[in-house]
């Protein structure tokens, strides 16, 4: 899979070039706009993650370039200016997805696969590790093939997890891709251990290979070797 | 007091003593006046009779019944000796007229031709005097009242004239506030320091507005470049604990640094989004209704407070709703009551009623807040919760102000939070 990384700060294209890579992902960088409009000119991506505010021009006038020229590419604008009018351009523009600065690398990962998976021929979205399969469309999960019952927030939990598979996930980033913004002022992020726990007893209880793991003081990793 | 009404009243006062006054003093002396007069006819008349029987003795048994009448009776020498002349009021009656008719009397004595001394009285009628008087009195009583009138209706319409520009100026002073466009204000009128007021204010406001909107940008352009920093150290923390090789101490310092990383992002989410409400980027509005955002946001907050055992209460009365924009609705429902759970001691109730047009939010709380420190920005209430942007209160406070929402904040014991909607 082949990703165009379009972001002018090189600290941060290094950090997500350096994340995505470890997910087995190709990641071509552009650090202004003609390098991005050169780049998408030449080459064919998956997916491009686009900064709106570049040297020497808009991100949403590459995201204009790759719709008029009917490129397949999926686009996911990540922007540090979090404006609602941005925001609306950029989707009616055709972007796929729209991400905030500053984000979180896993939050990135899940929402890069996500629509990579929407992509695929056949258009099955599932994500399957070793026995456990998880269908975000139908919001349904199944060990095995027998079905795992699970309520809203831990769907969501257990999504964040196939989606970043053995990677270790901070507690923060957990609670707020599935609790969102209410969690700014949390005190204490104890709620997301019983959360996690009644999770992993229903995971086990129904034979997933994989296996949630807390790693004390910083959060838990998805792990499974195959 | 208004300005026109105190100094109106200041004017009428001193209008209605100083013509009251001056009434007063007119009316006494033209009584004084008419007094004298009738005296000085008396005198006269006097001077006559006593003539009269001086050159005729036998007048001095006559005495006149008409309209002026005298009466004279011998005296003593003696009485003679210290009499002295003497006027007053009195009444004589008339048979006639069968009443009693106010006079005027005389007492005089002389010495006639016989040497014997007499008294001579002689009475003048007031009859036509008393009415003179009574007319003076009537009319001017008349002109003082017509007179106080007129006065105080044109110095109150002149005043009004007078004060117009300012009361101009105060209407604009009340429409302006930071951030919206100020009406037109047009400076000229014909007096200077009305003049020189207006365009102060006008200075003043251009001032203001430049700092406001400097402040504004600041704020806001700020908070953008601390974005793409902050999106760099959360990366570059993300990935360094994701190496294999980390120990426990080390993974829990990352996750110190992470967390105060966090809360530093969440503070520049929270100065963005206030700045944004201020800037009016929220455009675009819709019917929300509060209810299902109520029991959405308790569901969400409770799940995250779990541990502090708080009781929730929801009673939904009334179908309020709002024209507003949903995510900003969602925010200011969520502010509050976040704020009421945070604030709440635990095992506390949390109460959400919402009615037609308004929305409270309650909780248990020791003691009172300060009202009037609660809406700024970095306020916290107690040092307890380290973790507060302190900007939660403010954010709502913002977005109410937005769409004219009422906030108001009330304590009998838990802590009252009102949303009222306009109708």
């Amino acid at each position: 899979m082949k990703i165009l990384l379009v972001e002018d700060e090189k600290e941060l294209r290094d950090t997500v070039k350096a994340y995505l890579e470890r997910e087995k992902f190709v990641v071509e960088c552009a650090e202004d706009y003609p390098a991005a409009m050169s780049k998408i000119n030449d080459y064919d991506y998956d997916c491009v993650l686009l900064d709106i505010m570049l040297p020497g021009g808009s991100g949403l006038s590459v995201l204009a370039h790759l719709k008029r020229t009917r490129k397949q590419e999926s686009v996911i604008i990540i922007s540090a200016k979090d404006s609602i009018d941005d925001k609306v351009e950029g989707l009616d523009l055709g972007a796929d997805d729209y991400l905030a600065k500053p984000f979180h690398l896993a939050e990135l990962n899940a929402r890069v696969k996500s629509l990579l998976r929407r992509k695929k021929a056949g258009g099955d979205t599932s994500i399957v590790i070793g026995n456990l399969t998880l269908t975000p469309d139908t919001r349904k999960v199944s060990v095995d093939g027998t079905e795992l019952s699970l309520n809203r927030k831990e769907f969501d939990l257990l999504y964040y997890f196939m989606s970043n598979p053995n990677r270790l996930i901070n507690r923060t980033a957990l609670a707020e891709s599935v609790w969102g913004d209410h969690i700014d002022q949390a005190d204490s992020l104890d709620f997301i251990y019983s959360q996690v726990k009644n999770l992993r007893k229903k995971m086990k209880a129904a034979g997933a290979q994989a296996e949630i793991k807390a790693v004390y003081g910083f959060g838990y990793k998805l792990s499974f070797d195959p | 007091m208004r300005l026109l009404r105190y100094t109106h009243l200041n004017l009428s006062v001193l209008l209605f003593l100083l013509l009251g006054g001056w009434g007063t003093f007119f009316y006494f002396t033209i009584i004084d006046e008419v007094m004298d007069e009738t005296d000085d006819a008396l005198d006269n008349y006097r001077d006559i009779i006593v003539g009269k029987i001086l050159a005729d003795s036998t007048l001095l048994t006559s005495e006149d019944q008409v309209i002026h009448s005298y009466s004279i009776r011998p005296i003593t020498p003696e009485k003679a000796e210290n009499y002295r002349e003497r006027f007053y009021d009195g009444k004589v009656y008339i048979e006639t007229e069968n009443e009693f008719e106010p006079v005027r009397i005389m007492k005089s004595c002389f010495m006639a031709t016989d040497l014997q001394y007499y008294e001579l009285e002689l009475r003048l009628s007031t009859l036509e005097r008393d009415d003179l008087i009574a007319a003076i009195l009537k009319y001017l009583v008349a002109l003082y009242a017509v007179l106080l009138c007129c006065l105080v209706f044109s110095t109150r319409l002149i005043l009004k004239s007078v004060f117009r520009p300012l009361d101009r100026l105060l209407e604009w002073l009340k429409t302006v506030t930071p951030g919206q466009p100020a009406p037109p204000l047009d400076p000229h009128t014909r007096i200077l320091e009305f003049r020189t007021l207006n365009r102060a204010a006008l200075d003043m406001h251009e001032r203001t507005e430049k700092a406001y909107r400097e402040q504004k940008e600041f704020i806001e352009n700020a908070s953008h470049e601390l974005q793409t920093p902050l999106a760099i150290v959360r990366g570059k923390l993300e990935l360094l604990a994701d190496h294999d090789n980390l120990n426990e101490e080390e993974l829990k310092e990352i996750d110190d640094m992470y967390r105060s990383l966090n809360r530093a992002v969440q503070l520049n989410k929270s100065l963005l989004l206030l700045s944004r409400i201020q800037n009016g980027q929220f455009t675009q509005t819709t019917e929300v209704a509060m209810a299902p955002h109520v029991r959405q946001t308790v569901e969400m907050l409770s799940d995250i407070y779990e541990d502090k055992k708080l009781s929730f209460g929801i009673r939904e009365e009334g179908g309020c709703t709002a024209r507003m924009d949903e995510s900003l609705a969602h925010t200011l429902l969520a502010n509050l009551i976040k704020n009421a759970i945070v604030h709440s001691p635990d095992g506390g109730h949390v109460d959400v009623r919402v009615g037609s047009r308004e929305v409270e939010i309650s909780n248990d709380g020791p003691s009172a807040l300060d009202p009037r420190q609660i809406f700024r920005r970095f306020h916290k209430g107690d040092t307890l919760h380290k973790e507060s942007t302190g900007l939660g209160l403010s954010i709502a406070q913002s977005i109410a102000s937005l769409y004219n929402i009422g906030i108001d904040y009330r304590y009998d014991g838990r802590h009252h939070f009102t949303l009222k909607f306009p109708k």
